[in-house]
């Protein structure tokens, strides 16, 4: 690192867990206890921002999620072996890059934000995959139960819905939003720390985040493996350590397991702030 | 298919336009960098075009497939958008393919990577043209647009409904309309060069016929005598109207050949060299002259 400044822009569509990670980034970065090799220098400028989300975290409340049309600006003095640098990172709403899917057209600041950085934590829910079933697929099953209990079950029929371009599969809607920044961009190259949110709800069975993104997201697998111009990672990261119980607490879950990341190719266990380490070029090895 | 909402980025202080991702334009084709296969898709009305060249796309959405990983598509929400109408999101019961519209010519684009070698990306355009423009080519000799475009392919795939060969009632009329109309892109459009391949489609309800030997025979009489140098090939169970066995093969027999032909070298074929003629790329074949802007930076 030569440069002074790093700026990564966060992307994700709504309730990807954009916030929850800032959320718990700041906390890793604030609090001694937590051993990460990245601390906050000073008090940020958008601290009343960052101090609201963080105390809605250390409570285990949700974070408040980022306004619709908004983008929130977050500005950190991080130090970093002895280094000091700033580190730039908007936070924008996810209703934006919806809209932009939909409408086919970028206005600002989502277009600064596309074309304007070098580097992005990209941020998928495994819960929001929207994988595709094909009628075919669901007919093949259904007479395979029949030919065990010897009926067909019984079909639930829903009414008939309009294609929507916000409702693909997220694997296709994430290739498209790569695509679109890629033609707004020219072409231009970008780090992406693709970021997988609610790790510790995934099956682990699915061993590395890279191995789970294979499986699970196979077009947008392919599609980064083969992207020249994007030089990716895969991350599995708990920003909020579990699922809220009926009461809406996760008091349940202890503090050293409320945030941590579990990196590409390995599936070591590291601190919340490797996305961020790889992205900015201060751990190649993470990737 | 739909109309496309926005046809070609531009740029001002206001917005910025992202294509639509539904389909390309001729134009829009010939600015596809790299190297480039055009594969013009013919048949009759009805025959299953668009459920076969989206099947192709779905598979890759399972992952690798035919040796070719995906990396990326300039229609994506057009693919997206056939499959809609045949997966459960649609609310349907039975799956349902739009009908591409008379006189629309949807060109869909694929760029695979070769898994043997890493770091390479053919391009693969496909005219999707209705079935019913083929038709009025037959009676009339009228191709519009299209014309250009499957002059200048690089491949043409014949389609013949596999469902139409499978019912007595239709079968020879399926082969006569498939017939006519590999006799007439023969001998009006296409070049000497080009190699042409037709398609049974829906295979698997033909292959449980005692007759199945006897109609791929048939067909591939028929078509042998229109044009001598088309071979005929099956393909069945597509995954989007014809249900698998559960604990059936991962893939549709005859549909993974199909891809590694479509993306082949032709006979004539565009290798590194051939594939840049002097003065145009292969897309500027069918480019109208001047009518393209071609952008400061390109794509990959």
């Amino acid at each position: 690192m030569t440069d002074e400044s790093v700026r990564i822009a966060l992307l994700g569509f709504p309730q990807t867990g954009k916030t929850t990670y800032l959320a718990a980034f700041y906390n890793a970065l604030c609090d001694e206890e937590v051993v990460s090799p990245l601390k906050a220098s000073a008090l940020p400028a958008q601290a009343t921002y960052l101090m609201t989300i963080l105390r809605n975290w250390q409570d285990a409340l949700p974070t408040a999620r980022t306004p619709t049309i908004e983008q929130s600006h977050v500005e950190l003095l991080l130090s970093h072996d002895e280094r000091v640098f700033t580190l730039t990172m908007p936070d924008m709403s996810g209703e934006l890059f919806q809209q932009l899917l939909r409408e086919r057209t970028a206005q600002s600041p989502v277009y600064e934000t596309l074309v304007g950085y070098a580097t992005y934590l990209v941020f998928v829910h495994p819960d929001e995959l929207r994988e595709r079933v094909l009628l075919t697929d669901i007919q093949a099953a259904q007479e395979s139960v029949a030919a065990v209990v010897g009926r067909s079950p019984t079909v639930d029929t829903a009414a008939v819905r309009d294609f929507e371009v916000d409702r693909l599969p997220l694997q296709s809607t994430m290739v498209d939003l790569l695509q679109c920044m890629d033609e707004l961009r020219s072409g231009s190259a970008f780090r992406l720390a693709l970021v997988i949110s609610a790790w510790d709800r995934v099956d682990h069975s699915a061993g590395s985040p890279e191995r789970w993104l294979t499986d699970r997201m196979p077009l947008l697998s392919q599609y980064l493996r083969n992207a020249r111009h994007i030089r990716h990672a895969v991350f599995g990261v708990s920003a909020q350590g579990g699922a809220y119980d009926a009461a809406g607490s996760l008091a349940h879950v202890p503090y050293a397991d409320r945030a941590y990341t579990i990196v590409a190719r390995t599936a070591e266990r590291h601190d919340i702030t490797a996305p961020v380490l790889w992205a900015a070029g201060l751990a190649e090895g993470l990737g | 298919m739909t109309e496309p909402q926005a046809d070609e980025t531009e740029l001002d202080d206001a917005h910025r336009l992202i294509p639509s991702g539904e389909k390309l334009t001729a134009a829009q084709a010939a600015l596809v960098p790299g190297r480039l296969r055009v594969v013009a898709i013919a048949a009759p009305p009805a025959s299953g075009k668009t459920t076969l060249l989206a099947g192709i796309y779905e598979q890759f959405c399972r992952g690798p497939f035919a040796g070719f990983t995906f990396a990326g598509s300039r229609t994506l929400v057009g693919f997206e958008r056939t499959l809609f109408h045949a997966s459960n999101a649609s609310g349907r019961a039975r799956p349902s393919i739009a009908h591409t519209e008379y006189a629309d010519n949807v060109l869909l684009h694929l760029a695979l990577a070769p898994q043997a070698h890493p770091g390479e990306v053919i391009e693969t355009v496909m005219l999707d043209a209705s079935g019913e423009l083929f038709s009025t080519f037959v009676d009339h000799d009228e191709l519009g647009p299209a014309r250009d475009i499957v002059r200048y392919a690089d491949k043409v795939l014949l389609v013949v409904d596999g469902e139409r060969l499978a019912d007595p009632r239709t079968r020879q009329r399926q082969i006569a309309e498939s017939r006519f109309l590999l006799r007439a892109l023969t001998e009006r459009v296409l070049r000497r060069s080009t190699t042409t391949l037709a398609v049974i489609t829906k295979w698997d309800l033909i292959r449980r016929l005692p007759k199945a030997e006897e109609i791929q025979t048939a067909v591939q009489r028929n078509l042998s005598g229109a044009n001598p140098d088309t071979a005929v090939r099956v393909v069945g169970d597509l995954p989007l109207f014809v249900a698998r066995p559960v604990a059936g093969p991962s893939e549709p027999d005859g549909l993974a050949d199909l891809v590694r032909w479509m993306v082949s070298t032709s006979a004539r074929p565009y290798t590194a060299s051939a594939a840049v003629p002097v003065g145009s790329r292969p897309a500027d074949r069918f480019r109208a002259p001047g009518r393209v802007r071609r952008p400061a930076g390109g794509r990959r």
